[in-house]
């Protein structure tokens, strides 16, 4: 019983980087009546999902990142599968260079986030152009970009945070 | 020399874990593709499926958006302690010339009634109101303008509805699942709405380009259109109410016709749903409801 109780406890820690990346879904569409876009304000979903891709992607594996995109598209009524499809490639793109990621400053990983991020936005709009079959105006989604890098520290310093509880007490991580 | 025959063989040789992850990180590209693909096909498998996720995560989302309403409804209140002096001056300058307006419209309402009385005519009706629903999701989004809405088919919610917000015409519903329903707005990319320019009763198209302000396109060939004339929907095709407030005519920046929409953003947190006219025989049954030129969206 006690073993069982601690292999509940370790799964719920390991859940939790999907579960704030789905939280980051619900903060990011909550209302904000500001203009007929919603306003501008930061993409934090795309944060977290970079945040967790980069320091535990057996926590963040593709499945999960692809329910994640799957899940805003469904509340945002974005085309289906292209935030799914762009946040999938992103982490893609990330497990591939996971070497690269170890023992690196804050700086280096907030810098490949600035490359990253507009990356990702980029296959994102490249998915909702192709279904719409017209370019519409970027630029909203350039401000959207520039936010979520501005805004990434901050949350980054929220989640080292929270890293914590991803950990069992007296464990070894894989 | 050891050291790259030993690193082109791990390469091919991988762990299964990590063929694994391969297989699959392609299985889900691939999918996503498929979804992509269905989105546009609009399969209705998948309809199904996303208008359970979204039915789901809609309660999750009013208990989301509440806090969120209380915090920016906090920050706009500190805002506005700086601006009450202003506020105050512009309001009661308002104050005094809707007085004006007031002795105007108690003058044409005796008027209009003897009027009618003479020519034996009809009271208009007031909007049919079928109910009111709350926002509860935003698009934010440069590709789509559109808000989830937390009621849908079990109350009474119907495709092709017109939807009032404060100030005048927010959009129409496109997607209706049997607990929520989404809004498309008027400045959406796909949102085509027909529209009368008054006072020179001119007629129109409403096309949204997911830019603040949509487009008046079909007008007549020598329009007697003037920046500041009123827009309201025309009721052409018998898709929506007549005479429902649009916005104001004003000229864009490449010297085309766009109307400034009279819905006052700020306040999108409720809005109300407009009961669908009958249908004119000569359109024939089931039109009434369907998107003439919108796309319907899943999600």
């Amino acid at each position: 019983m006690g073993l069982h109780a601690g292999e509940v406890e370790r799964r719920l820690r390991g859940a939790l980087p999907v579960v704030l990346a789905l939280l980051a879904v619900l903060v990011d569409l909550a209302p904000r009546p500001a203009g007929a876009g919603g306003g501008l304000a930061p993409f934090s979903t795309l944060a977290v999902v970079y945040f967790w891709s980069v320091y535990r992607p057996d926590l963040m594996t593709s499945a999960a990142v692809f329910a994640v995109g799957l899940v805003y598209d469904v509340l945002s009524g974005q085309p289906l599968g292209g935030t799914a499809l762009a946040l999938l490639l992103g982490r893609g793109a990330l497990i591939a260079r996971r070497r690269f990621f170890d023992a690196k400053s804050f700086g280096v990983i907030w810098a490949l986030f600035l490359l990253w991020a507009p990356a990702v936005e980029v296959v994102r709009y490249l998915a909702a152009a192709g279904l719409l079959g017209a370019l519409v105006d970027p630029r909203p989604l350039v401000v959207q970009c520039a936010l979520t890098v501005a805004l990434y520290p901050a949350l980054s310093w929220m989640l080292v945070r929270l890293h914590g509880l991803v950990r069992m007490p007296g464990y070894a991580e894989p | 020399m050891t050291r790259l025959r030993r690193a082109s063989f791990a390469s091919i040789v991988l762990p299964p874990r990590d063929w694994f992850d391969r297989v699959r990180f392609g299985g889900l590209v691939g999918l996503a593709l498929i979804l992509l693909f269905l989105g546009r096909a609009e399969v209705g498998s998948v309809d199904r499926v996303t208008h359970g996720v979204r039915d789901a995560l809609t309660p999750v989302m009013t208990a989301v958006a509440e806090p969120a309403a209380a915090l920016d409804h906090a920050f706009g209140w500190v805002g506005r302690q700086f601006a009450l002096a202003e506020e105050n001056a512009r309001l009661r300058a308002q104050v005094e010339r809707l007085l004006e307006w007031r002795a105007e419209a108690t003058r044409l309402q005796v008027e209009n009634a003897s009027l009618r009385e003479v020519l034996h005519a009809q009271r208009r009706r007031p909007v049919p109101i079928a109910r009111t629903a709350r926002v509860v999701a935003d698009s934010r989004s440069p590709f789509v303008h559109t808000r989830l809405l937390d009621s849908g088919a079990r109350a009474g919610v119907r495709e092709g509805m017109a939807v009032l917000a404060t100030g005048g015409l927010a959009g129409r519903v496109v997607d209706v699942s049997p607990h929520s329903a989404r809004l498309l707005l008027l400045t959406d990319f796909n949102s085509r709405l027909p529209v009368l320019v008054l006072p020179s009763r001119d007629r129109a198209i409403l096309s949204g380009d997911n830019g603040p302000r949509p487009r008046l396109d079909f007008m007549p060939l020598t329009p007697q259109v003037a920046a500041g004339d009123r827009v309201v929907t025309s009721g052409a095709a018998g898709l929506l109410p007549v005479g429902l407030e649009v916005g104001r005519v004003v000229r864009g920046d490449e010297g085309n016709l766009r109307v400034r929409p009279a819905l006052d953003w700020r306040e999108l947190r409720h809005v109300r749903l407009v009961r669908s006219p009958p249908v004119p025989a000569e359109f024939g049954p089931g039109v009434a409801g369907r998107d003439a030129g919108t796309p319907r969206r899943d999600g």
